[in-house]
């Protein structure tokens, strides 16, 4: 990678040292641009929030939500339930199309299997639909909220679509009537029969020995103090808290399996194998099931409307913008005076669970790593299953 | 934080395509993409491996203006 891009996109190394087939050393560092967002300081609001899903394209509805929040928040605006509910479809279908992608190609990719890629192009083009059957401006990112315009029927078909493409891809044809999150018997028979690439990845994770690899102490971050984060990142100049993050000295983990952990399926699998690799990888499953639920719930409470955009030439003020993304909390920060933003900041989730004293690092630190299992391939998908926003580079050195 | 640097479209090959970025060149799988794609054509690339947008010239020179502004932001760079 060259050093103009490795600068500006960023990039993860993670140096593992093994040792008579155990993890002896983990070392973590990151170029990932953390103080890119200061390139919104000058600009006026209108122009940052149209900006963000440019500059963040891969999660870009995440991104313009959490800017969207942090202004409303800093003028001490209201937004209408149907607004927040058109705000979380699309969020929650970037987060789906994500959490599929991680399903249907990398995941496979980790363990030396065909990506299902075939099945996540319908996939994806069905869940692009969602966003002009019921935002018809390509320019949603409005202040106060956007023209509305949901297309019921079109929002029930493609609901359906999205509802049957996941269950065929990513559970495939069930082995018994029912979900088999309802007990470790369905579990069980799921794992066994299904031909899904994600019953594959979690058989080989199980076959392998590898159901706690990773497992570590760490816990998912509590919901944060608001007027505490809020000091945090005003605070925050030298963005050292944005790229290091820790909540009241603690450092929790984002994502996929802090939100699924208390679902009964979860915490019967915690009991067993912590937060094992097994346990992160059906999170992952079991997510896709509750996005599709989080869409047609939110589908549900939109309605027709045009709010009026407020006056954003005079604003002044500051705000925390908190969104719960694909790949877990995303938080933005800025103050704005007469209508300039003059500070911002992003809060990724990727500095969690990569940070040096997160997940990753301490799920690592001292792993065993059964024989005949190739060492890359558990750390490859513990990485995937804690899904950092950039690329990665894995160096792995066996004595 | 996912920066999303445009890749411009060098050479097509038979499910994929070289693109270049930053003087950088990659590989990168067309398959998940419903538009056609030529040399010229610049994309959003995901994991340096797919291709999953296709985005006109216009956006492609803004958003490089902006990462010519992120870059010089940063000391390594």
């Amino acid at each position: 990678m060259s050093g103009a891009l490795g600068a500006g996109e960023g990039k993860l190394r993670i140096q593992v040292r093994v040792e008579k087939g155990m993890i002896a050393a983990v070392v973590l560092s990151s170029t990932r641009p953390v103080s890119a967002c200061s390139i919104l300081v000058g600009c006026r609001l209108d122009e940052a929030l149209a900006l963000l899903p440019r500059l963040f394209g891969l999660c870009g509805a995440a991104q313009a939500v959490a800017g969207l929040r942090a202004v409303e928040n800093a003028l001490g605006l209201t937004v209408s339930p149907p607004q927040i509910a058109a705000r979380r479809m699309l969020v929650s279908a970037e987060a789906l199309e994500q959490t599929v992608w991680r399903i249907l190609l990398d995941g496979p990719r980790c363990i030396s299997v065909k990506p299902a890629l075939e099945a996540l192009k319908p996939l994806r083009r069905v869940l692009a639909s969602l966003r002009p059957l019921l935002l018809p401006d390509p320019t949603w990112m409005q202040v106060g909220g956007a023209r509305l315009t949901p297309d019921r029927a079109g929002l029930a078909a493609a609901l359906d679509e999205i509802e049957q493409r996941v269950d065929q891809t990513v559970l495939g044809r069930m082995p018994t009537a029912g979900s088999p999150w309802r007990d470790r018997g369905a579990f069980e028979a799921w794992l066994r029969a299904a031909e899904s690439p994600a019953a594959m990845i979690l058989r080989w994770a199980s076959e392998q020995g590898l159901a706690g690899f990773g497992r570590s102490a760490v816990e998912p971050l509590p919901e944060f103090d608001p007027a505490w984060l809020a000091r945090q990142m005003a605070n925050d100049a030298d963005y050292s808290f944005c790229a290091r993050p820790d909540y009241i000295g603690v450092v929790g983990e984002t994502g996929n399996l802090a939100r699924c952990w208390n679902h009964p399926a979860i915490a019967a699998l915690r009991a067993e194998y912590g937060n094992g690799l097994l346990v992160r990888l059906t999170a992952r499953v079991i997510e896709c099931g509750a996005l599709v639920a989080e869409l047609g719930e939110q589908a549900r409470a939109v309605n027709a409307e045009h709010p009026e955009t407020p006056d954003l030439e005079n604003a002044s003020g500051s705000g925390l913008g908190v969104v719960e993304c694909a790949r877990g909390r995303l938080v933005h920060w800025l103050a704005v005076m007469e209508g300039r933003i003059i500070a911002y900041r992003i809060l990724a989730p990727t500095e969690w669970n990569f940070h040096p004293d997160g997940p990753l690092a301490r799920g690592l630190a001292g792993a065993r790593i059964g024989r005949g299992t190739e060492v890359r391939q558990p750390i490859g998908l513990l990485v995937m299953a804690l899904d950092p926003c950039v690329g990665f580079e894995l160096t792995i050195d066996e004595c | 934080m996912c920066i999303a640097i445009p890749a411009r479209v060098v050479e097509l090959r038979e499910t994929s395509a070289l693109v270049e970025r930053y003087g950088e060149r990659l590989e990168v799988s067309l398959l998940l993409l419903d538009d056609p794609v030529a040399p010229g054509d610049y994309l959003i690339v995901q994991a340096q491996t797919f291709a999953v947008r296709k985005i006109d010239p216009d956006e492609a020179m803004e958003a490089y203006r902006l990462f010519d502004e992120i870059i010089e932001t940063i000391p390594s760079a």
